[in-house]
Parts: structure tokens; sequence; C-alpha cells
């Protein structure tokens, strides 16, 4: 912290400062008055020298006048003293005392009757003088002269052009000193939080440092977390399946031995095992790899309606599924995907209802108007709208809150990756759809998906068979 | 300040003393007396003569010793001469007592440091004039009496009042000199400076 330094660096406590600014303004004025009651003095004894002075020349030439009795060269001699106005009386006495010669202005006290040689005084602003009148030796009488000392106004007057400049030094040394005072005590307070600051700025950054740490420690974990999930589900799964396929084929193996050639069932079983550990291969595949989406016009309720088997399959013989389709609109997606999507969200609600219940699957057409469309963050337009509801255990509003979050699964362990609707919310998202969990615990899940409808010119001309896929 | 001042006022000083010359020596009026009373014209004429003294320089080595007195002789008989003891009785001249000296005829050995003669029987004013000449003598004359012979000093009335004319260069030739002082209360100074 610099400050301009105007001041000796002996004076170490700035806080001083002020007080050195007023013991100088002190000074300056005591010096002042000093250098105004000195020049008066000066002005004093130099008035009396020179009244003296004059005084005596006033009586040596008028020693002759005096002596010979000539009262006319006498009093020319005195009256020529009234051109200096300081003059106030001035007369000329002779041996006798009486007054010979002489003036007194108007209004002045008049003069002594008789004539006293005495010593210059000052008196009631006035200076005094006498001098013998003598010629050789010979006293002839006396000179008296009463100057009017200069009027105290003009005095100050004179002085006051030092006391002012006295009085102007020392209002700038002592302003000079408080801002300064001022200034140090701000510049002291500003250092302060400076350094406060900088503490404050080394804390915070320390603490971001730390966090970061943690936060990389904690996505670790997570990961680590995920990966073992998610090796677990697929293991659980995997594993699942090839149970399935082995049974069959032991079932198939002891048909065969037994020379039974009804072993189509279980062929068929092992046979879509297969396939759904091939999906489920696919789907990590896809999942890992994050595949590119080859987007294509699809109609959902054709979709679904291929999909009727598969459905069924998955979500066993205790759930009943009920399809209502009254969408015509098209929508713009991967077709591959999609099927993923509904049959992701096919197997939440069946893992929901482990006591068995209802699945409704629904389509149907849907406009949405500026301030919907808004309040879902999608551009306003035709959309075609899949709802998947089932009468399950539903969730809680804390559940239902982080049911997208990646890796989030209420299922146990291995049952369940945590990736089915954080991937099905991405993926709608991403195609300028519109995702919603509505639930209720006890009651039962709606999942309510909306996907833009793409232009009829797009839609494929053979598109209105049954088979619906292109 | 107070240095300009002084000095302002000494230029001052000056300027008032030489103005007071200035308007004192032309008017040189002088003064006294008196009235139309003889009797008081020769008292101031008699007081004249030792008043005289202090404005007259006389040569080094005169009146040296202070008890030696100032030796006012009076040559003549008139006024002036008979009330010339009475009118310096106890006055002083340079701090010498004068003493008054009755002479019939002064001669240029009499040690007189001053003259007044009206003229006697055995000297006219012209010879004692002559007698002293050359003498650190300051005479005085009346101009009543002679008017052709006159002596460093001369008394004249002039509008009614004694007044005296002054001869500098008869002062010069007796080796004394008179006080600018007196000249400019003379009627008259001659040879005019």
């Amino acid at each position: 912290m610099s400050v301009i330094d105007i001041w000796p660096a002996w004076i170490a406590n700035r806080r001083l400062i002020p007080l050195f600014a007023l013991l100088a303004a002190v000074i300056l004025l005591t010096a002042g008055v000093a250098v105004a009651v000195y020049d008066e003095e000066i002005y004093r004894v130099e008035k009396l020298d020179e009244t003296d002075v004059q005084a005596k020349i006033l009586a040596g030439s008028v020693a002759a006048a005096l002596i010979f009795d000539d009262r006319k060269a006498a009093g020319e001699y005195v009256d020529a003293l009234k051109v200096n106005p300081e003059v106030e009386a001035a007369a000329v006495y002779g041996t006798s005392g009486g007054v010979f010669a002489g003036f007194v202005r108007p209004g002045a006290r008049p003069l002594p009757v008789r004539a006293r040689l005495r010593q210059a005084a000052y008196a009631h602003d006035r200076l005094t003088v006498t001098a013998p009148v003598e010629q050789n030796g010979t006293m002839a009488g006396a000179v008296y002269l009463r100057m009017i000392g200069e009027p105290l106004s003009r005095r100050l007057a004179r002085y006051a052009g030092i006391l002012l400049l006295g009085i102007m030094g020392a209002i700038v040394l002592t302003v000079l000193g408080t801002s300064q005072a001022a200034l140090t005590r701000a510049n002291v307070a500003l250092a302060s939080r400076a350094r406060d600051l900088e503490e404050a700025n080394h804390r915070l950054h320390d603490e971001m440092t730390e966090r970061a740490k943690a936060e990389e420690q904690l996505r670790q974990s997570q990961k680590m977390e995920a990966i073992g999930q998610l090796s677990g589900g697929i293991a659980h799964d995997f594993n699942n399946l090839l149970m399935i396929i082995k049974g069959n084929l032991q079932l198939m193996e002891r048909r065969i031995a037994q020379g039974r050639t009804d072993f189509g069932r279980y062929l068929q079983a092992a046979s879509e095992g297969l396939n759904r550990a091939a999906s489920l291969t696919q789907r990590i595949l896809a999942f890992s790899r994050r595949q590119p989406l080859s987007p294509k016009p699809v109609d959902i309720s054709a979709l679904i309606v291929e999909m009727g088997d598969l459905l069924r399959n998955s979500v066993g013989e205790s759930v009943a599924i009920e399809i209502q389709l009254g969408a015509k609109g098209w929508t713009l997606c991967d077709a591959n995907q999609m099927e993923n999507v509904i049959l992701n969200l096919a197997i939440n609600s069946r893992d929901a209802m482990p006591h068995g219940g209802r699945l409704t699957l629904e389509t149907g057409d849907m406009a949405v108007g500026p301030a919907q469309a808004a309040a879902y963050e999608i551009a306003p337009g035709d959309y075609v709208r899949l709802t998947v509801t089932d009468t399950g255990t539903g969730m809680s509003e804390g559940v239902r809150g982080k049911a997208v979050d990646p890796f989030f699964t209420t299922k146990p362990p291995g049952q369940g990756t945590g990736l089915g609707l954080s991937m099905t919310f991405g993926y709608i998202r991403q195609s300028g759809g519109y995702f919603a969990i509505e639930s209720e615990v006890g009651k039962g899940t709606t999942i309510t998906i909306l996907m833009p409808c793409t232009d009829q010119s797009e839609i494929p001309e053979k598109a209105n068979g049954t088979d619906g896929r292109v | 300040m107070g240095a300009l001042e002084k000095r302002a006022g000494r230029r001052l000083t000056r300027a008032l003393a030489v103005q007071a010359m200035l308007v004192a020596v032309p008017l040189l009026t002088v003064p006294t007396w008196a009235g139309g009373e003889p009797a008081l014209e020769y008292e101031i004429k008699a007081t004249f003569l030792y008043k005289f003294g202090p404005f007259v320089n006389w040569p080094q080595g005169d009146l040296s010793a202070s008890d030696s007195p100032f030796r006012l002789c009076i040559v003549g008989d008139d006024e002036v001469a008979s009330l010339s003891s009475e009118a310096t009785q106890n006055q002083q001249v340079l701090g010498h007592p004068v003493k008054i000296v009755h002479l019939d005829a002064v001669t240029h050995d009499s040690g007189c440091d001053e003259l007044y003669t009206a003229g006697s029987p055995a000297q006219t004013i012209a010879d004692g004039l002559a007698a002293v000449k050359g003498t650190p003598t300051l005479t005085v004359t009346d101009s009543e009496h002679e008017p052709d012979a006159h002596g460093i000093i001369q008394f004249v009335i002039d509008r009614e009042r004694v007044r005296f004319d002054v001869d500098t260069a008869a002062a010069a030739a007796n080796g004394i000199s008179i006080s600018s002082k007196l000249l400019q209360l003379a009627h008259n100074v001659s040879p005019r400076p």
C-alpha cells in the first residue's frame, strides 16, 4: 500500500499527521503574529526617531526667529509642518515658557501652556516629542511636536495580509493533514479488505479444488457402481435367458430320448430365448456404442400391432394387455429404438405388477397449441400420443422425480440397469417429443409420450398396408 | 514596510525643511518690535547686541578660555550705549559672561569680540570700524548715525520694526562668519550671496 509521501519518514505514526499539521499551523500563526508584533515595534521606534529628527530640524531652523523674537518667521517654520497630516500639533516655546508660535489641528487636545522638555513618549495613540532650541550653547526655548499615530485600522490592514497568509497556510496545512490522515485510514481499510478478499479467494479456490476432486471421486464411484449394476443386471438377465434356453433344450433332449416328436414348443421357447439374448446384446451395443439414429416415418399403431406377441411374452400371463389404437398420424423416428421404448415401458409395467394387473397401450392424434407447447418445451403442431398405463404399485413422488435419472432403479440388484427410462427419456427429447410420468402409489402409473407428426408426403405409398414398417 | 515608511518619512522631513527655508527666506520679515515708543526701540537694539553672539563664528583660539569674558565694546554715548549694560546683565555668549567695555576710541588692540559704535568725539564711526578692521570683531552700527559708515551688522527700521542689515564681506574681512540662520532674519544682506 503506497501512500503519496509528503511527510518526512520520521513521522512513523501516520495517525499523528493531523496533530503535526495542527502544530505546524499553530507555529505558522504564531510566527505571523510575532512578525506583526515585531514589525509594529520597529515601526514605532522608527516613527519615534523620525519625529525626533523632525523636532530637532524645527528647533534648529527656528532658533534665530525665537532669539530675535520674530513670531512671524517662527510661525512660518511651524506652519510648514501642517503639510504633514500626521502632525497633530506643533509649537515653539520661548525661554519664558509660553507658546511663541504653534498650531493645533481642529478637535485635537490644546497645546500645553508651558514647555517641558521630556522623553519622547506614546500616549493615547499619540507620539509627543520635545526638543530644546539652542544656538551655540545659548538656550532659546523648546519645540513641541505631537504626531497622530497610524490609526489601528490601518495598522491592522497592514498586518492583515501577513495574518491572512498565515491563516491560509494554517488552513491548507490542516486540511492537507486531515485529508492525508483520512486517506491513510481509507488505504489501511482498503488494504485490510483486499487481504480479506484475497484470503476468501484462496479459500474459495481451495474449496473448489477439493470439490472438483470430490466430484471426480463421486463420478468415479458412481461410474464403478453403474458398471457393477449394469454388468450384474446383464449377467442376471443373460443367465435367466440361458436358463430358459438350457431348460427347453433339456426338455427337448428328454423328449427326443423318449422318441417323441412334440418338442416344437420347447424349440420355439429356446429360440425365443436366443432372440431375447440377441436383443439384449443389441441394446447393450446400442447403449455403449451410441449407435446413430436412423429416423424414418413410422406408424406407431402398426408397430404396436407387430409387437403384440413380443409384448405378451414379455409381460407374462398374469398381466392382461389392452390395446386401443386411434392414431392416424405417422411420426419420424428410429423404429428399432421406438420398439425398444415400448418394450421397456411394458417390462417396467410388468415389474410394477408382480401380482398381475392390466397393461393398456393407447395411441391417438393430438394438436398442441402454443401455450401447451411452451409448457411442454416442444414446438406447437400435430403430435402422435402414446400412453402406457398399468394398474401396478405406482411410484412415490420422490421416485417419480428421479425415475428418468440414469442408473436409477427401484428393482433389486441384477434385475434392472436403471437405464431403461433414462434412455427412453433421452431418445424422446432428442426426437423433439414430450415424455411425462403420472403415478399414484397403489393405483398405477401412466406414461405419456408425444411424438411429432411427420409430413404426409414423406409417408411411403405402400405404408397403408398392415405391415406399416419401412 | 517600516523601513520604507521611514525612508518616506525622511524624504518628507527633508522636503519640509527645504520648503520651510524657501518659504521663510524671501519673506524675511524681521521682527520684532515694538511700536512707536523710541525707548523700546533702543532696548531692543541693546538686547540684540548680545543676541548676535551665538550666530557668529569666531576663529579658533578666540574665546578659548572658558573663564575669559565676551568683550562687548561700546563707543559713543547714544541710547543704545546707555542701555547696553542693563540689557546684557547676567547674559552669556557662547558660554562666556558678557562684559561691557565703554571706550572713547577703539584701537586695533582693544581685544573686542564685538564693537558697537555710535561715534564719539574722539573717534568717528568710520574710524572706529577702520581701527578694528582685520581683527575678529563683530561690528555693529546704527543707521541713525552715519548712513555711509556701517559695520558688519547695521540696525535699520523697517515698517516700524527693528531690523538689521548684514555685510558678509565685512565679516569676512574681519575673519568671522555669520550663521545663515541670522542671514535669514536679516533685512538686507550684502553682498547678495
